[in-house]
């Protein structure tokens, strides 16, 4: 019963010499430990970098994604890679007005859509001008999908259909030095004159502009189809699926109807896309478990190759230490002793090349997060520290085993007897 | 030796400790026999060379079974019986030979042991140093230490209250010293093993 008792405090007590013992140890070989745990450091310091990246990745795809609404639905013309469509251009497959005319009726998943078209056009005001506006023409049901608040004035609505109002944003305002109640001022975008009903919200910055050129983007917002009457522009359509749970029937559905309004025979490819947010949050999802188990696959390696270089320092230090291990055995040490002190200082090591590294990918991370504004939220998930910790013992306690082993094996006599 | 220290098994015969049969001991309690019945003292001292004189000194209680609370304490009180007080920080390799052999004496007798082992703890030392030592046994004996020396000086021998010859792995003669008489119930004994 008494021993019973003792156990705990008995193995916490050898616990505590051994990693004191370990730690001197260390102390004493600066050098030698530290170069030991390059190894560990390395893979430690990449498994954190690469976790942070993907979830600063995850974290900021998942939050764009989240502000444009999760039952949308995008809709746009694309060539197929197969089939006699495939070498012609993009231009010879797009939309037209009327390919989405009763996609209500025929789709009973879908709650609601807008055709979008888009072009850039120069917009002036008196003397003043901006080129390379982004001009969109929406149908009103868009303020219901893209709900983008209404600064100042009203949202279009069917009455102005095809008439020449728009909506601005307020950048482009102040760049045109209106009034901050710019309401029924005019202006000219592109040959026309346009009456401003509204000032809306900017856009969320999409972060996908690599390289840092961070322009500045303008945009008027006028009814698609008075931008209808101007050409034929380039259509996209943007839907939204009555429930989240709906979402992928209306995918279905709206590939049905539209193979059936643009005329596609049975076999033929699809010329148009329809990317619903949730598969596309699905692929990046893929890609990032891709990305993960290769990138883990490497670390793997690199965690293999440092615990090999453990377990050789170790045996030096065993066969450095022959004597030491002997008196201790003399002086009464026992086997579970010796095995726990040599196991232990292996586990420091690699809790100590743990350390170094998750440092190293704390850097690795800053930097990764000032490269590329898509990274901004590059961050260290503590479960990801948990787990290089965990990686780091696990090599220690695997390559630590078989050196401390064969200390604790060792002969007392042979072992005082050693030179 | 090695096998009165419980460090070797002997290929024939029996070796009692205190009325056991060592032969039949496992591992770990012959570990324990060697840390709280017996003190080695070895003709290297054997000290390690990354720990201070105290920490050396201390070590055995490390792996004993009541070591955990004050050990410094009684590593302290060893070293003082050993008259190494101002030498407590000290690395051995600021340490003389006698210096040496003297924390490995603290260190045999920090877990109280019963018997006292020392193999040639004088080898190493010249002559005035091993006339310290030698009066350190005498002063421990005294105190009531059994100590077992291992020989080949004619003059350490001396210094014991019983001789044991040893020749060729054979007890020649085994005669009390007149030297010393004992007045204590333990008695020393001085074990000279002459190799030819």
């Amino acid at each position: 019963m008494r021993k019973l008792f003792l156990m705990p405090l008995v193995c916490a007590q050898l616990l505590y010499q051994s990693t004191h013992l370990a730690i001197s140890q260390i102390w004493a070989n600066k050098t030698r430990s530290l170069l030991t745990t390059v190894g560990i450091v390395i893979g430690v310091a990449s498994v954190t970098a690469v976790i942070a990246a993907l979830t600063g990745l995850k974290a900021t795809v998942l939050s764009q994604v989240e502000s444009f609404g999760s039952n949308s639905i995008i809709i746009s013309p694309q060539r197929p890679d197969t089939g006699p469509l495939s070498h012609l251009p993009l231009w010879n497959v797009r939309f037209s007005a009327e390919d989405f005319d009763g996609m209500l009726e025929h789709c009973p998943s879908v709650a609601r859509y807008t055709r979008l078209s888009g072009n850039q056009q120069t917009v002036r005001f008196g003397e003043k001008s901006v080129r390379d506006v982004d001009v969109s023409g929406v149908e009103p049901s868009w303020h219901e999908i893209e709900s983008r608040p209404i600064v100042l004035g009203r949202k279009f609505s069917m009455i102005d259909q095809t008439r020449y109002v728009c909506l601005i944003d307020p950048q482009l305002r102040d760049k045109l030095r209106l009034d901050i109640d710019c309401i029924g001022q005019l202006i000219r975008i592109g040959h026309n004159t346009f009456s401003i009903v509204g000032v809306i919200e900017k856009k969320v910055q999409m972060g996908f502009n690599f390289g840092g050129t961070n322009r500045e983007d303008y945009e008027a917002i006028i009814p698609f189809r008075t931008s209808y009457k101007f050409g034929k522009p380039w259509i996209m359509v943007l839907a939204e699926s009555k429930s989240t749970k709906a979402l992928e029937e209306a995918v279905a559905e709206i590939k049905f109807f539209l193979r059936r309004t643009r005329r596609i025979k049975p076999g033929d490819p699809d010329t148009f896309s329809v990317l619903s947010l949730k598969s596309a949050i699905q692929t990046f999802n893929n890609i990032a478990l891709v990305v993960t188990l290769v990138a883990g696959g490497i670390v793997g390696i690199s965690l293999l190759v440092g615990g090999v270089g453990i377990m050789n320092i170790m045996l030096v230090s065993i066969s450095e230490r022959t004597r030491e291990i002997g008196l201790r055995k003399a002086v009464g040490a026992k086997k579970s002793a010796i095995l726990t002190q040599f196991l232990v200082e292996a586990v420091i090591l690699c809790f100590f090349g743990g350390l170094i590294g998750v440092g190293f990918g704390k850097l690795l991370t800053l930097g990764i997060s000032m490269i590329n504004p898509l990274l901004a939220k590059t961050y260290i998930p503590l479960w990801a520290v948990v787990l290089s910790f965990g990686f780091a013992g696990v090599v220690g306690v695997c390559f630590g085993l078989f050196p401390a082993i064969k200390a604790a094996r060792l002969d007392p006599i042979e072992a005082l007897r050693h030179e | 030796m090695n096998v009165m220290g419980c460090l070797d098994k002997a290929t024939s015969g029996c070796y009692d400790l205190d009325d056991q049969d060592t032969t039949t001991l496992s591992e770990v309690e012959l570990a324990r026999v060697r840390n709280e019945r017996i003190g080695f003292v070895f003709q290297s001292f054997e000290l390690l060379s990354q720990l201070t004189a105290l920490g050396n000194v201390e070590m055995p209680l490390i792996y004993s079974r009541n070591g955990w609370f004050g050990r410094r304490k009684q590593a302290m009180q060893a070293l003082e019986r050993v008259g190494l007080t101002d030498r407590i920080k000290h690395k051995p390799n600021q340490l003389s030979g006698g210096e040496k052999q003297r924390v490995a004496i603290a260190r045999a007798l920090i877990c109280n042991p019963s018997i006292l082992l020392a193999d040639e703890p004088t080898g190493n030392l010249d002559s005035k140093t091993s006339e310290g030592i030698l009066e350190l046994f005498d002063l421990l004996h005294r105190e009531g230490q059994t100590i077992i020396v291992v020989t080949h000086e004619e003059y350490v021998a001396k210094h014991t209250n019983r001789i044991i010859h040893l020749e060729d792995g054979r007890i020649c003669s085994d005669l009390p010293t007149n030297s010393d008489t004992s007045e204590k119930s333990r008695s020393s004994g001085g074990l000279q093993e002459e190799m030819s």
